[in-house]
């Protein structure tokens, strides 16, 4: 044993231990390592609420573009129940894929602007 | 001075992840009770560790300390908005069917521990195999070795007091 704090392993807790570790700790979601995927790639970092209301008030169309620039499991992970609005948005990802690939393919980076984008700032931290 | 591992990781970030995620996702749940926001914690944490991964002296100790800061961080943040709201009720555990209820009692015994005791137990118990070393989880912790495995073994002697039939009969 190279760690002497280590040599009491085996001893009377041992049996308890490792009847904790029948138990393993719960998976983590695949939204978070699409998340991680999207840090990793240089898009936003940080999971952003306003973002979030900003994709549930500026309705479908934004909500495409938002999605094509930060990725749908990205958005669907930030879409916690009990927000207004709120839910999965893989179905309207499927309805305008042609849509998301044609943006896809441009590399283009669109702006929203607008009253609603206001309403998603002011839902800001 | 950093050691070797540092700096042979691997350039692909994803087979770290995959073996780390779900310690590294319980682990954030002893400052954070929502799993979203331990998520997060986790998010923002390891994408920090992965760039600076190179200023290690161990990696898998900078990892959790990455997921500490970031946890206790958000916790400080989420408190005043949080305050009133129940925690979530997804498993922190995972195992066989049949001892779903020996794992409820476990999650809550667990979330009795004090919290120095119970992130020192988490990390010695659940890190991804071979497990941390108390050496290890001093510097992820910011404590002493000597201190990491004493409350390690005060945090199993409570924990199992409190899963004694006695204790879990009432």
């Amino acid at each position: 044993v190279s760690d002497p704090l280590e040599v009491d392993e085996g001893g009377p807790g041992a049996s308890f231990e490792e009847e904790l570790r029948q138990f393993a700790p719960a998976a983590a979601s695949a939204g978070l390592r699409a998340r991680v995927a999207a840090g990793m790639e240089g898009e936003r970092l940080r999971a952003s609420d306003r973002l979030l209301a900003g994709v549930m008030t500026l309705g479908a169309a934004a909500a495409v573009v938002i999605v094509t620039l930060v990725g749908a499991d990205w958005v669907n992970a930030r879409a916690r129940p009990g927000v207004a609005g709120g839910g999965d948005l893989r179905p309207l990802v499927e309805e305008r894929r042609a849509l998301l690939a044609q943006l896809a393919a441009s590399g283009d980076r669109l702006e929203v602007r607008g009253p609603a984008a206001d309403a998603g700032r002011a839902a800001g931290p | 001075v950093p050691d070797a591992d540092a700096h042979n990781l691997p350039d692909d970030w994803r087979p770290w992840f995959d073996r780390h995620s779900a310690a590294l996702v319980l682990f954030a749940r002893q400052f954070l009770s929502h799993r979203q926001d331990a998520e997060d914690a986790v998010q923002a944490a390891f994408v920090r560790f992965w760039r600076t991964r190179q200023t290690a002296r161990d990696p898998a100790a900078y990892l959790f300390a990455c997921v500490r800061t970031a946890a206790v961080d958000l916790r400080r943040a989420r408190q005043t908005r949080r305050r009133h709201e129940t925690a979530a009720a997804a498993p922190a555990l995972a195992g066989p069917e049949a001892l779903d209820d020996r794992r409820r009692l476990l999650e809550a015994a667990l979330a009795r521990l004090p919290e120095e005791q119970r992130e020192v137990v988490v990390l010695k118990v659940w890190s991804p195999p071979p497990g941390l070393t108390f050496a290890q989880i001093a510097e992820a912790v910011g404590i002493s070795a000597n201190t990491a495995a004493s409350r390690y073994r005060y945090g199993i002697t409570r924990l199992q007091a409190l899963l004694s039939p006695e204790v879990t009969r009432e």
